[in-house]
């Protein structure tokens, strides 16, 4: 505000003006590029109404003489519109409910505003409400209904009221025990504990030095995949691939660039969810987990080498829709061990389908710092959703191996390259996705089979039915 | 010794859980001589030629900071090293008891009793907050038949001295496995894709 207003007598008045325009525009960037934060920001907004009325003002002021300033009132009606917008549509969606399944498959929507003209995922936010389950050591459990953000105090006060424990609530703490056993301890003061456990994982409450008593629950070990499997084989392979990379597409929709910097410096550090990006590399382990579940449940051997050419075949379609996050994990989880080890299962498979594999193996090389897929995509037109796992580390090692201050001043440098990063996601969204969509055979069947794909994730159980399907030759 | 023995590049992969300091050891060591800033999407960013006993050797690393959230795509990473940096805090006990979880592992995708591993205790510098006493470290490096080093990304103490003692482990352990079986079946079928 300070530098619209900067009026000095000694400039002339075209220099004043052609201040106002610059701040003007500036704002008008700002605004298009950073989007839904700044709406949400209750400074920026206030900024935002003033500045839009200033210029209104000046705009009256000089109308009679010149078109001065005319330009920049309608950008800032532009940008007052979309606020409107936004807000109305903010409005619409508030308190939008989600659920948190027991299997801790990725959240569903529970019951969303009656909106049929919009059947777009909507983003979750950090006041929506989330309803999960609390397990205490003996299993049993309550369910909460909490804001997203809500921090494991919160969530140990509520489920201290719930359940009846003898502890007194000090000594208690939010553990979450993932499907392999291991648990990880909450601080008190973190938020978003919900959307941020791993895969198949459950939130416990516990005293504090009961903590390595805690046991998986049963669901959680149960191979749930198997009653599902029969599935899999049944469905278009083809349409598998296109229901897949729309739902995934979704989800990488609503991530915001901003929540790979909060994940990067610390999410405590701006008091910010980081749900929409959790849930999206989250699918990348659902996706990897599901190809091994698939093909570790599959006893016949006929079968299993027709599910294991079936998983190639998806990757490739996965591919043509440049669905590379997905196509990633499919790679991954057909050359983990459990699956890599089952030598006479790839040996049945068609020379092409092998050929096929290798060739992709190359594509997801790591070596060289991922040289093949970098050049590779390099080379794409968007719209694609990217092997986000790299952009991760990308962020995550230009945050590290650069100071953000050099003598008191801020590295630019830095703040450079990790735009450039973020500006790879803009990138990737540049454009919409449209695919033509394949023949339907079941289109209700695969949409809801791609949206939660069950899967065992621990890696033990994962490798102990793998060798029961071919016991180690000696 | 004979030179030809060696191949001169090695894949080095840098394991351990979040927060230890896996991705400041990688960073110190290739940086190390580098005024300018660090730029992690470029080719060359993690890799690095150095001159261990006389001999060079191109060194190629992969880091899996900040991906350990992916647990089941470190499999696919070690698949491809041959040769591994185990990195603990020892001002963290769960990254130290962690250890033994990442050399399982490796065995398991390696499908062998044993492969060439070093052992790192990071922030070693931090002695007000140490955790984990030299003592239980070499203990347990005993247990999992691996070496030991203690270092400090911070400090810059004993990082390439940890590169180092690496590329020395998994060179006696190509001569010890000659006649070659090592080559990676990825390395022969290096075809360009082109789309």
């Amino acid at each position: 505000m300070f530098t619209y207003h900067m009026e000095n007598p000694a400039q002339d008045r075209e220099y004043t003006i052609n201040c106002k325009r610059k701040v003007v525009q500036f704002v008008y960037r700002w605004v298009v590029t950073i989007r839904h934060p700044v709406f949400d920001d209750v400074v920026s907004m206030s900024f935002l109404e003033e500045l839009a009325s200033d210029v209104e003002a000046d705009c009256q002021l000089l109308g009679g003489k010149s078109q001065a300033l005319q330009e920049e009132a309608s950008l800032m009606h532009h940008i007052m519109s979309r606020l409107r917008r936004y807000q109305d549509e903010r409005l619409e969606t508030s308190g939008l409910k989600w659920k948190l399944p027991p299997g801790g498959q990725p959240i569903c929507l529970f019951s969303a505003i009656s909106n049929p003209s919009k059947n777009n995922r909507p983003i979750i936010r950090p006041n929506d409400d989330i309803i999960f389950r609390v397990y205490c050591a003996d299993h049993t459990f309550c369910t909460l209904r909490l804001a997203v953000n809500a921090t494991a105090e919160t969530i140990k006060v509520g489920a201290y009221e719930k359940c009846s424990l003898r502890h007194p609530v000090q000594d208690l703490r939010i553990v979450e025990v993932k499907s392999n056993g291991e648990r990880v301890p909450f601080r008190d003061s973190e938020h978003s504990i919900p959307t941020t456990v791993a895969l198949n994982s459950c939130i416990f409450l516990t005293p504090k030095d009961h903590m390595d008593a805690l046991t998986c629950v049963p669901e959680q070990e149960k191979s749930e995949g198997a009653e599902i499997s029969g599935d899999f084989d049944s469905l278009s392979t083809k349409e598998l691939a296109y229901h897949m990379t729309l739902f995934d597409w979704e989800l990488f929709w609503n991530v915001h660039e901003y929540e790979l910097i909060y994940l990067t410096f610390g999410r405590h550090r701006f008091q910010q969810i980081t749900a929409n990006l959790d849930i999206f590399l989250r699918r990348f382990n659902e996706i990897q987990y599901w190809v091994i579940t698939e093909i570790c449940t599959s006893q016949n051997i006929s079968k299993r080498t027709n599910i294991l050419k079936k998983m190639i075949k998806l990757a490739t379609y996965c591919k043509e829709y440049y669905n590379f996050n997905a196509f990633f994990a499919i790679l991954m989880g057909l050359s983990d061990v459990a699956v890599s080890r089952l030598s006479t299962t790839w040996d049945k498979l068609p020379s092409k389908s092998r050929k096929q594999f290798t060739e992709y193996e190359t594509l997801i090389d790591p070596s060289r710092n991922h040289r093949a897929y970098r050049i590779t995509v390099g080379k794409l037109p968007s719209p694609m959703i990217p092997f986000m796992p790299l952009l991760i580390k990308d962020m995550k090692f230009t945050h590290d191996g650069n100071k953000t201050h050099v003598d008191g001043l801020v590295n630019f440098e830095k703040m450079h390259m990790l735009a450039q990063t973020m500006r790879t996601l803009r990138y990737c969204r540049a454009r919409h996705l449209v695919l033509d969509p394949p023949v339907s055979k079941n289109e209700a069947d695969v949409k809801s089979y791609v949206s939660c794909l069950r899967c065992v994730n621990n890696e033990r159980t994962l490798m102990s039915m793998s060798q029961k399907l071919e016991p180690r030759r000696t | 010794m004979n030179r030809s023995n060696y191949n001169q590049n090695y894949k080095l992969v840098v394991v351990g859980g979040g927060g230890v300091g896996k991705s400041a050891i990688t960073i110190q060591f290739i940086q190390k001589y580098f005024v300018t800033d660090y730029d992690p999407t470029i080719e060359d960013s993690y890799t690095k030629q150095c001159v261990v006993d006389d001999v060079p050797a191109k060194l190629d690393i992969l880091d899996t900071a900040g991906q350990e959230e992916f647990s089941a795509m470190r499999e696919q990473y070690m698949r491809s090293g041959e040769g591994f940096l185990l990195v603990f805090s020892v001002a963290d006990k769960t990254s130290f008891n962690e250890m033994e979880k990442f050399h399982r592992q490796i065995l398991r995708v390696k499908d062998r009793d044993e492969f060439p591993m070093l052992m790192v205790g990071n922030k070693a510098d931090l002695s007000s907050q140490r955790m984990v006493s030299i003592q239980d470290a070499q203990s347990m490096a005993m247990q999992l038949k691996i070496p030991y080093i203690e270092c400090s990304a911070k400090a810059g103490m004993n990082i390439d001295q940890s590169f180092h003692e690496l590329v020395r482990i998994v060179r006696r352990f190509q001569l010890s496995e000659r006649p070659p079986i090592k080559s990676t079946p990825q390395k022969s079928s290096k075809k360009c894709s082109i789309l």
